[in-house]
Formats: structure tokens, sequence, C-alpha cells
């Protein structure tokens, strides 16, 4: 019998860790600081950090959302906000933008945890418009249509943060904190409740799993990652206008997950990564690109339901050098 | 230690469970039969809060607690089974015992994220107490399998291992041997037996008379909905109003 326990959090530096580290430090070298490269590679993660959050809600407790542009939206503008208006230090800003998200993600919850399947996406969807509406409109707090300008990058004593390729690393050390805050959550109680709750409701509340609050949970979460992300967007491009903030957003956050894999490590990192890319060459299609990304949203689904890091049989590939390890 | 009073519940008319009284003594191995529809899965609705009585009050341990919901009577220690398994499918076999033991767990999603080492201390814990439990429900071989690959046979034990997992004082068990060959129905009755002899009360509803006279020291008879009989097994396959129920009469 070789495989002894193996609780998926107990070996704390996994081979994955390793790689992921290495792979992001080392990518702005490879590509020489070419400023439109960085800008993607940037985008790519702040993607990563939005669709994490997103499997934690979708992935892990299986409570959909249509809406998390919303969420990405409040970050962003609260970020913003706080940052060029009053003047607040951007590294303070941040965390504040995550968890004004998650405030609105619990009164979200309010109504969504009492809600299944497609009455959730409705909620979902309504959350995310009423938002891009609230941002379009108020004029005197967000300057609607015309959007914010000037948004300034994050400094620290005298360290300014201006160059993408240091705030590319800004970003990436952000990233890795919450992947690895991520991982340990999934791994524990609260991750498994979260996965009963997906698995059999009914059951985990027989369980002694108080579904409202976990889901409510799932909800906070979620909405804090995808802020945090909305956050560090903001101040990557320096302007931030409310197109941004679309339902598409939230379908392209959605596709990302789907696309790499639901529920796993890698899913969230593999559809980012591959999605930006995509993005980067439909960019000339313009709103056609929706229809591309609906249709590779279909042929995932049917082709390969569990998304690219199930297909490649990753997980198998990084549990095959967990093997034998005794956790504990 | 359990105590139904009047109990009553009606879905649209049909009175499901009417005027139901129990008394369940600790540490007893008790029996629910009837015919079906006779509203005895109706009654493990109600003592585990899926269903709050319309009439009558549940207690347990002097303090009521019909009203509750199902994971605050899990919590003060009345754990179940599902007639039709549920169990979490995605899960593996180790994972589904340790939902199981979710009510104990103290730790809040914030130790949770940062893994902090009461956290750790924690999670040792009920890893240690889990793989206790599958050594006593005898599936120490199927830990890391996905809990939707094990046999019928597994599975059914395998959610009596996750009912346990909480230490609950009662445990009611749904149609434990429903579905299995006659091997695997003793193996089940001997881990009831085994669960009794950890100090626990089981209640069961199960169609299997054998198991039924074999291991339960009470033996409570619905019929649509109502009590039609208490007693000991001899007693209850001589009743005439039993045999009438099961029967028909005339």
């Amino acid at each position: 019998m070789d495989n002894i326990l193996k609780p998926k959090s107990s070996s704390s530096f996994q081979i994955k860790w390793i790689m992921l580290i290495i792979l992001g430090g080392v990518l702005p070298f490879i590509f020489l600081g070419d400023p439109y490269v960085l800008i993607l590679l940037c985008t790519t993660e702040i993607s990563i950090i939005a669709v994490s959050g997103l499997d934690i809600l979708f992935g892990y407790c299986g409570q959909i959302s249509l809406g998390h542009a919303g969420f990405y939206c409040i970050g962003a503008y609260t970020s913003a906000i706080l940052s060029r208006n009053l003047g607040m230090p951007v590294f303070i800003t941040i965390p504040i933008a995550g968890f004004f998200a998650m405030i609105i993600g619990i009164l979200l919850a309010l109504p969504a945890a009492k809600l299944v399947h497609h009455f959730l996406a409705l909620v979902t969807i309504s959350f995310g418009e009423i938002i891009y509406l609230f941002v379009s409109q108020a004029r005197g707090l967000t300057e609607g249509y015309t959007g914010m300008n000037f948004i300034p990058r994050p400094k620290i004593g005298g360290i300014i943060f201006t160059s993408n390729t240091s705030y590319y690393y800004v970003i990436y050390g952000i990233l890795v904190i919450l992947l690895a805050l991520k991982q340990n959550l999934v791994a524990s109680g609260t991750g498994r409740a979260f996965v009963a709750i997906r698995e059999d409701a009914h059951a985990a509340n027989g369980m002694g799993i108080n579904i409202t609050k976990y889901k409510t949970m799932a909800f906070a979460i979620s909405a804090f990652y995808t802020g945090i992300a909305g956050a560090l967007y903001a101040h990557l491009i320096g302007f931030i206008s409310p197109e941004t903030f679309t339902s598409n957003q939230s379908t392209l956050f959605l596709t990302m997950l789907l696309f790499g894999g639901m529920g796993n490590f890698w899913g969230p990192i593999i559809g980012s990564a591959i999605l930006v890319i995509i993005t980067e060459f439909l960019q000339k299609l313009g709103s056609y690109q929706m229809l591309i990304y609906g249709a590779i949203l279909l042929l995932v689904i049917i082709y390969i339901p569990g998304g690219i890091s199930k297909g490649l049989n990753l997980q198998l590939f990084f549990k095959k050098s967990k093997r034998g390890k005794i956790a504990c | 230690m359990l105590k139904l009073c009047n109990v009553s519940i009606s879905f649209g008319g049909l009175t499901a469970v009417d005027k139901l009284s129990m008394e369940i003594e600790g540490n007893s191995i008790t029996a629910l039969i009837g015919p079906n529809g006779a509203g005895k899965t109706t009654v493990f609705n109600l003592i585990s809060g899926v269903f709050t009585p319309e009439e009558g009050i549940i207690e347990f341990n002097g303090r009521k607690i019909s009203g509750l919901k199902p994971y605050q009577i899990h919590a003060i220690g009345i754990a179940r089974t599902y007639q039709n398994i549920r169990l979490f499918n995605e899960m593996t076999v180790l994972e589904n015992i340790m939902v199981g033991q979710h009510s104990k767990k103290k730790c809040g999603v914030i130790q949770d994220m940062l893994r902090t080492k009461s956290q750790r201390k924690e999670e040792h814990k009920m890893l240690n107490n889990a793989m206790d439990i599958l050594e006593f429900i005898r599936l120490s071989d199927f830990i890391n399998e996905k809990a939707k690959n094990l046999p019928y046979g597994q599975q059914k034990k395998l959610e009596i291992g996750r009912a346990l997992a909480s230490d609950p004082e009662v445990l009611l068990l749904d149609e434990p041997v429903a579905g299995m060959n006659a091997t695997e129905k003793t193996e089940v009755m001997k881990l009831i037996f085994d669960i009794r002899k950890l100090g626990k009360t089981i209640i069961l509803v199960e169609h299997d008379m054998k198991v039924v006279m074999g291991i339960a020291d009470v033996i409570y008879v619905m019929d649509y909905g109502r009590l039609i009989a208490v007693g000991e097994a001899a007693k209850i396959q001589k009743d005439p109003i039993v045999i009438e129920a099961y029967l028909g009469g005339e």
C-alpha cells in the first residue's frame, strides 16, 4: 500500500511551488523586459488572481457566479479613488479594495446563499449589471464613461514601482501569497466544507456544516481575491472606465476557469495564461471576440469537461512526485 | 435520553407522522419498522432537523431539539445516514470521514488559510481520528479512493463511518443493510454491535426482519404514520396488529 495519506497541503513545499516561483521570477528576463510582453504577463497574473477567486466560489463551493466583473470593478474603483483622489498609499488601498469587495460579497451572499442553479446565475448576472450601471452613472465619484485617469503606481519609501518590470514583481508577490492562502484553504476543514456543499448540500447540512455560513464565506473570499485583482489592474493600466467591467469580463473569467479546469491548483493559471494570449490575438476582431469565447467554452465543456489541467492529467503528474510521502 | 412527545407532521393533507411518542434509552439498539410509506424516514427527518414537527416536541438529554437546524442537531450529538446513499462523491474516503468531523472543528477560516500551529494540530488530530474510524469500519485499504468508486456495500459502510466521525451519542441508520448480500449483512450487523459497545445509542429503520429481530433491543412498529406496537422482538412477532399491518387483515 504505497498510497498512504497525502492530505494535499501537508508537504509544505511542493514541486509546483518551486516551478511556479522559478517560472514567474524568470519570465520577465526571458522577454528582456519587452514592455508589451510585460503588460501581458501582468494581465495574466491579475487574471489568475481573479480566476482563483472564482475557483474558490464555483470550483470548490459549487456556486456559480456570472457577475465577477462586479467585484473586479469594485476593487479597481475603490483603490483608484482612494489613491488618486484621497492620496492614500497604494499598498494600503489595494487591501482596502479587497476588503471592500469582500463586504459587498457578503451582502450579495445574503440573497445568493439561499439560491441554486439558474436562480443564482440570474442574481449574479444582475449584480454585475448593477455595479456596471453604478460606476457608469455615478459621475461625481467615478467620472462615468470618461473613465478615471492618472491612477498612481504604488510606492514604498523612496521606491516607486513605475517600471513595468518592478510592478510585475509586486503583482507576482501578491499572486504567490494569494495562491498559497488558497491552497491552505482548500486543504483545510473549511475547504472540505466547501466541497461537501458542492457535492451534496443536504448531506453537508446533516454533517454539521452551516450551509449559509459557508456559502457566505465562499462569496466573501472569492470577492476579496477578485477585488484585489481589480485594484492591481487599475494601478497597472493607470486608467479605468466602465467598459472594462461589462458582463463580457465576467464571461471571460468563467471561460478562463472552465478552460483551465475547476477545483485545482493549475486550472486558473493555465486558463488565464492561454485566454490572455488568445484575447491578444483576437483584439482585431472587436466584438466578435465573444463569439470565439463562446465557441471555446462549448468545445471545452463538450470535449474536456475537466478543463485543460485535467485533460493533460497534471494532477496525476504531480501526485506521482508526492507518492510515498507520509504526511504528519 | 431521546424523547419524542406526540410529534406530528403532515404534507399537504397527508399526515405522515401522527402523534408519535417514543422514548429511547441510552446505549440501546432501537428498530423502527413498518410497511412502505409508514413514515419511518420522516421520523428520522424530524429527529435530525430536516423537518420541524407541527405538533409535539423532541427532547434530547432534557433539551428541546425540535426546531433546530440539521447542522445544529449534528453538533449536539445526533448523526445519521441516508436511505439513498448521500456521500460526497468526488471526495476521497478519508475526506468524507473528515467532513463528518466538522462539528468538532474549532479553527476558523483565517486560521485555515494561514495554517497556524493550532490549525495544523487540529488537522492532525482529525486525521488520526479519521484513520481510527476507517480501521473500525474496515475501509483502511481505500483511504484515497473517491467515494463514488467504492462498491455499494462499502459506500453504505462509509456512510456509517462518516456519521460516526463526529463521535455522536445517537446514530440514526436509515436502512443500513438495504441491497446487501448475506455476507455484507452479517458484517454490518457486527459493525452495529461494535458501535453499541462504544457506548452509542442506535436507532435504525430497516426492512430486513432477520436483521431487525437479530439486533434490536426494542422495536417500534409504525403504520400510516401511527405507532401500532412497541416491544421486544419476540412480542412483536406474535402481535396480531403487526401481522395484520404487514399481511393485510381478514
